[in-house]
């Protein structure tokens, strides 16, 4: 069947996209990794559609067919950035390309045949991944231009660098790594790019030995990165590195603004080793070079007790921002404090000067609540934001030891910050991580079109 | 008279093909580069002028029918494997890089067959297919420029294979037509 029209779901600009329909499911990865319930992964479905009878539960899921993948972060095979002036339109927003981030299996999920059925259709098992590419526990998927890009924290034997490679649009063939020159880049952990610039952004957690057993406060030195760095796309070559901070540690979430006339973005560091705050920082262009500033800090708060034994040294509630996410109007920066159990919503207008406008409070650590608000995704009109609660098993299992239920809730976010108090899906043992909408949301997509 | 007006309907549903230059042109205006999205325009609408020079020495006027129909069935492979039928480069906003990837996309798709065989019916026609071509380009994009709610709209619509459909069938017209004047 030849198609007369291309992926309603693509959009050329983010404005564009501002106006699209909004979304009826969600996808949500949910993992039982560290949970002690012997059950394979699976991607919920999720209903998010207010008029259905259905809203807020869990209305289809797929299981994985292995054990101890962890899913984490997943992404479309296909996004807006096909209708890029010489893109290739002809593909479709059609499959969820999952990674394990232990097991760096890849499993292919076609979501269009029956949404509410995903069915996977293709497994790429880590051996190929590794064979292809060198590479192992992988991390964010992004649709690119000529192909699917996958970063990954480490090598096979669980050490640097990490990386990124690449899959083929149609096969889901493992091309390869993608870059060329590296310079000194060790650490990996998320990217994302400015397509009509052909710059791409990577950003530092650690490398597997050092995160899949837990935290180790000695790591703390010198096991977590707190770079980001700078790449020409088309050349496959480090342009440039920085440091955000000496005291600083694990650089994560890179948000770049989705207007591509736009050279900036944000990124999260976790924790600083000074004062266990943490922070959100600047990237952007100016004097034909990259710089960066701090632009908002979260102190840590006082304890009242209680605390798990990682923390006990220091008698505070480090606030962990672990993600962030910028509306598609680049308007609005959601973070969460999964140790503080915040969501604050910030005015980037003047991205130099953010301005808190609003703040939702669920959970934290030493609430007696399960687990913290954690990972973020706005819908593409902004007025929705989706939250889970889970990080990463074994770190879930160090900061909240009492065990943390998967949780997902909504915050309303047309005005203010708000919580959705008729949406509330428990996922029981299993614990969930990222949420895809369907269409697409506000970290799936690049655009080439202001 | 029929042939010319076929000719100008083939040039016009390559010219509406946003996808075949206007894109990159409305890109480049995205970008504060005005005359250079204009002048992409121009060059998308010339660039079949470079290719006739070698269909006069390749072929000789008595094979139009022959190559008429292999023309027709140049189409058959772009119709079905019409995914395929693409490269992306880059994006990089500048006119060079539009021209370079236009041109490597023009050749891998064999753009240039069709206008080279027009030219070789008469060169008289080649010139009412380029003339309609810059025409529907010029139209299309001061359009789409000013009507965002038009652009989402043809972006969306898989104009590739509206185009490889449409201009196999007016071919075959122009087959059967050329082969009764003859």
């Amino acid at each position: 069947m030849i198609p007369i029209k291309f992926d309603p779901t693509f959009y050329p600009s983010p404005k564009l996209a501002m106006k699209a329909p909004r979304e009826k499911l969600a996808y949500v990865a949910c993992l039982y990794e560290g949970t002690g319930v012997d059950k394979n992964d699976f991607i919920a479905v999720i209903d998010v559609d207010e008029k259905s009878p259905t809203y807020s539960k869990i209305i289809g899921k797929v299981e994985m067919p292995y054990k101890g993948d962890e899913l984490h972060h997943f992404g479309w095979n296909a996004c807006s950035s096909s209708l890029c002036p010489n893109g290739n339109p002809a593909l479709e927003r059609r499959y969820l390309v999952v990674p394990g981030l232990r097991s760096s299996r890849i499993y292919i999920i076609d979501v269009k045949t029956n949404p509410i059925k995903p069915k996977i259709i293709k497994i790429i098992e880590p051996k190929e991944v590794i064979e292809r590419s060198g590479y192992s526990r992988l991390h964010t998927v992004h649709c690119g231009p000529n192909g699917i890009y996958i970063s990954a924290l480490g090598n096979s034997e669980g050490e640097g660098p990490g990386g990124i490679l690449v899959l083929d649009h149609f096969t889901f063939d493992v091309l390869g790594k993608w870059e060329i020159d590296r310079g000194d880049q060790y650490f990996a952990y998320d990217f994302w790019w400015n397509l009509p610039n052909e710059v791409m952004v990577t950003s530092e957690w650690g490398v597997p030995n050092t995160i899949e057993n837990g935290l180790k406060l000695e790591d703390l030195k010198e096991g977590y990165g707190n770079r980001i760095h700078f790449w020409d796309l088309q050349r496959r070559r480090k342009i440039q590195s920085l440091t955000l901070g000496e005291e600083n540690r694990m650089a994560l979430e890179l948000r770049p603004f989705h207007d591509p006339t736009k050279l900036m973005g944000f990124v999260n560091i976790v924790v600083s080793t000074k004062d266990l705050s943490s922070s959100v920082w600047l990237w952007y262009y100016e004097d034909k070079k990259w710089n960066a500033e701090k632009v908002i800090e979260i102190p840590a708060e006082k304890s009242e007790g209680n605390l798990p034994e990682i923390l006990r040294p220091f008698n505070l509630i480090p606030p962990l921002v672990t993600d962030i996410d910028l509306s598609l109007d680049d308007r609005y920066l959601y973070v969460s404090c999964w140790g503080t159990g915040e969501v604050r919503k910030y005015d980037v207008s003047n991205p130099f000067k953010p301005v808190l406008v609003g703040k939702v409070k669920i959970g934290g650590i030493g609430s007696g609540k399960t687990g913290g608000p954690q990972m973020l995704e706005i819908s593409r009109d902004g007025k929705r934001v989706y939250v889970t609660n889970s990080l990463y098993s074994t770190w879930d299992n160090q900061f909240y030891p009492e065990g943390i239920r998967g949780w997902m809730i909504k915050l309303n976010s047309e005005e203010g910050l708000s919580q959705d108090k008729d949406f509330f899906v428990d996922f029981g043992e299993a614990r969930a991580h990222q949420v895809r909408l369907s269409g697409g949301d506000a970290s799936s997509d690049s655009y080439c079109y202001p | 008279m029929l042939l010319l007006i076929l000719t100008a309907i083939l040039s016009v549903i390559e010219g509406i093909n946003i996808y075949k230059g206007i894109l990159f042109s409305s890109y480049l205006i995205d970008f504060g580069k005005r005359v250079q999205g204009l002048v992409f325009i121009l060059v998308t609408s010339l660039l079949p002028v470079l290719f006739i020079f070698f269909s006069f020495y390749v072929v000789v006027q008595s094979e139009l029918l022959v190559l008429g129909v292999i023309l027709a069935l140049s189409y058959l492979p772009k119709i079905i494997l019409w995914k395929y039928y693409h490269y992306s480069g880059n994006y990089i906003p500048s006119l060079t890089n539009a021209m370079k990837w236009y041109v490597m996309n023009y050749i891998i798709k064999m753009d240039f067959i069709l206008p080279m065989y027009i030219s070789l019916i008469g060169l008289n026609y080649l010139l009412v297919f380029i003339l309609a071509g810059l025409i529907t380009r010029m139209t299309v994009i001061i359009i789409i420029r000013n009507f965002k709610s038009i652009f989402l709209k043809i972006i969306r619509l898989n104009l590739p294979q509206v185009e490889n459909l449409s201009s196999a069938f007016v071919i075959l017209t122009l087959l059967i037509a050329l082969h009764y004047s003859i």
